[in-house]
């Protein structure tokens, strides 16, 4: 039997951490002009099933309830926001969402399986999508920033760029998951052994080759573009990272954000740009976003959007350490002294300072017990 | 977990690849002692680049553990015991030594077909994980037995034949087994915790440069024992 980790908060400064980490967050999305929204925690699960991750599926709660039907407890957030903007009758455009909610489904910590954890993120549904997507990329560092959080990156790679090569090859599904693998964990070697295997021609052997490599950035894209040159469906799409790069650049943020486009992890509704957000100290990334411009179609009219999500589990594992950083512990509000045998007067003192908007810690004189 | 940034970790597996480890690693410029006791060894700005490394062994299958948490940046795993233990690493560099097929081995006698044609197949291993994915995706009935000894267990009848990294053929034969079927080979990978690549990517990509440029020759592969009267 598998031993889960339940994430009631500890009576310690881990939930004084927590609410740093949300409150900051959402105070930076609602500052960019994302409205805070809520999701249920139970669905249909066949209602919200066409849009769901399979590898969320799998490691969802679902059970049937009184009536016999199917339910899911919210294992992701993003494709339920997505049903309830397709379900508006004349949504806004663009329509700016942000949310902090527990989601339930099995999660890898530390040390062992965890069943709760909380998503703090924003949509943008419905917007240009070169603006759009920088603009998220933009919001994700400020929030990276005002939290604190050591040496954070984000990598940003293409879904399409990904997709477009690995379909042009030829080389077949069951072998594709593989070789996808093998780009993620950058192991270029298992990536030749299984292309050459597979009997994809030299040149998407090149391209994938050039993906898992380590060297990112604007290096990464000449590359693609010297094997690939007559290509204009994957030149138009290198053209687009080169151009949020630029501007990532320009803007002062090229220590902590470049083009990685082996960083094919997320969901798989990702249709366009995905990036993974890392940080020393943290065991595994701690947030993710990227482009999903099928996802609303699953549920209603098609409409473009992007996002990204942190998680709070993996954020506080990456800011313990540095906890000392936002909170003082040797300050302690006032104290006023209350005579357990006749209270009134100490606590009127109390209560005066507290109207003054003073800080106040009553310690209890003569007690009765 | 906070690290000075002017050093890194590397963690070494303990065992039959530790020695080709260590000479190859002195070889790109790390002076190291035969690393037969544990310990940090630390190497001062061993490939010139301003940063000190910490070199340590540990049990193999630890290796990708202590990497992914950010403990060490940097280790040496085989393939086979990274897939078991799940770790979310990267794997950039195939070192030229330290390749073992993976094998499905059983007493001599017993065929493939033999084994195929029982209703439920038991196969000791230390690799539960692989062992039961390649005969799931194959549909195979199949009970796995983990075990750390899988020939053990294999001759004193806990189990009909056994999948295991092929390391030591004499001492296979001499135990009485062959080779049914090579599922695949295990391969020794330098891994790396992607978080702290970002921030020190210049002296992780010049250290692998020396790795690849100090090779050791390859040694000769090993030669499979199959049952020829199968």
């Amino acid at each position: 039997m598998s031993e889960y980790l339940y994430t009631t908060p500890p009576l310690d400064r881990s939930v004084g951490l927590r609410r740093h980490v949300m409150t900051t967050s959402m105070r930076s999305f609602g500052a960019w002009g994302y409205r805070e929204t809520q999701v249920p925690l139970l669905h249909f699960f066949e209602a919200i099933r066409p849009g769901l991750d399979p590898d969320g599926i799998e490691r969802s709660f679902r059970f049937v309830d009184r009536g016999g039907n199917l339910m899911i407890l919210r294992p992701d957030v993003t494709p339920l926001i997505a049903q309830s903007y397709a379900r508006m009758r004349s949504p806004a455009k663009p329509l700016r969402v942000s949310y902090t909610h527990k989601i339930v489904r099995v999660e890898r910590a530390f040390t062992r399986d965890e069943l709760e954890s909380y998503q703090i993120g924003i949509e943008h549904i419905g917007g240009d999508s070169f603006m759009a997507d920088v603009e998220v990329l933009i919001v994700a560092l400020e929030v990276l920033s005002k939290l604190g959080l050591p040496d954070y990156h984000i990598s940003i790679a293409d879904h399409q760029v990904a997709e477009h090569l690995l379909r042009s090859s030829g080389v077949p599904q069951r072998l594709r998951d593989r070789i996808r693998a093998a780009v993620i964990a950058r192991d270029a070697d298992d990536v030749h052994a299984l292309m050459v295997k597979a009997g994809a021609r030299s040149q998407y052997v090149e391209g994938l080759l050039a993906m898992a490599s380590l060297d990112g950035g604007r290096q990464q894209l000449e590359r693609i573009r010297a094997v690939f040159p007559y290509d204009r469906r994957l030149g138009e799409r290198l053209d687009y990272l080169e151009r949020i790069d630029d501007v990532l650049t320009q803007l002062g943020f090229a220590e902590h954000a470049s083009i990685e486009l082996g960083e094919l992890t997320g969901a798989s509704y990702y249709t366009g740009i995905g990036f993974a957000i890392v940080t020393e100290g943290a065991s595994r990334e701690i947030g993710q976003g990227g482009r999903y411009d099928e996802l609303i179609g699953c549920y209603g009219k098609s409409t473009p959007a992007v996002g990204f999500s942190i998680s709070l589990g993996s954020v506080l594992q990456a800011l313990e350490p540095h906890a000392d950083n936002f909170f003082d512990t040797t300050q302690r509000p006032p104290a006023v002294a209350v005579d357990a045998a006749d209270p009134v007067a100490g606590l009127r003192v109390a209560l005066e300072r507290r109207e003054r908007g003073d800080a106040v810690l009553i310690t209890s004189v003569n007690p009765s017990e | 977990m906070s690290f000075r940034p002017d050093r890194l970790r590397l963690a070494l597996p303990e065992g039959r690849d530790l020695p080709m480890l260590v000479e190859q690693l002195r070889r790109c410029g790390f002076e190291l002692p035969e690393m037969n006791n544990p310990g940090l060894f630390v190497a001062n700005d061993p490939i010139g680049v301003g940063v000190d490394f910490e070199v340590f062994r540990l049990a193999p299958d630890d290796v990708g553990t202590y990497v992914q948490h950010g403990i060490s940046q940097l280790g040496v795993m085989s393939t086979e015991l990274l897939r078991e233990s799940g770790a979310e690493v990267w794997r950039p560099y195939t070192f030229s030594y330290g390749s073992y097929p993976l094998v499905l081995a059983a007493p001599q006698g017993i065929s493939l077909d033999s084994l195929d044609s029982r209703s439920v197949v038991r196969l000791a291993t230390s690799l539960p994980g692989l062992t039961r994915d390649v005969f799931a995706s194959r549909g195979m009935n199949v009970e796995v037995v983990p075990v750390e000894d899988s020939s053990t267990a294999c001759m004193l009848g806990l189990a009909d034949g056994f999948v295991e990294r092929l390391v030591d053929v004499e001492m296979l034969v001499q135990q009485g087994f062959r080779v049914l079927e090579v599922l695949g080979y295990a391969r020794l990978k330098l891994l790396i915790n992607r978080a702290y690549y970002a921030a020190r990517h210049a002296a992780i990509d010049e250290f692998i440069t020396r790795l690849g440029a100090n090779q050791p020759e390859p040694p000769a592969p090993i030669e499979i024992p199959f049952d020829l009267d199968d």
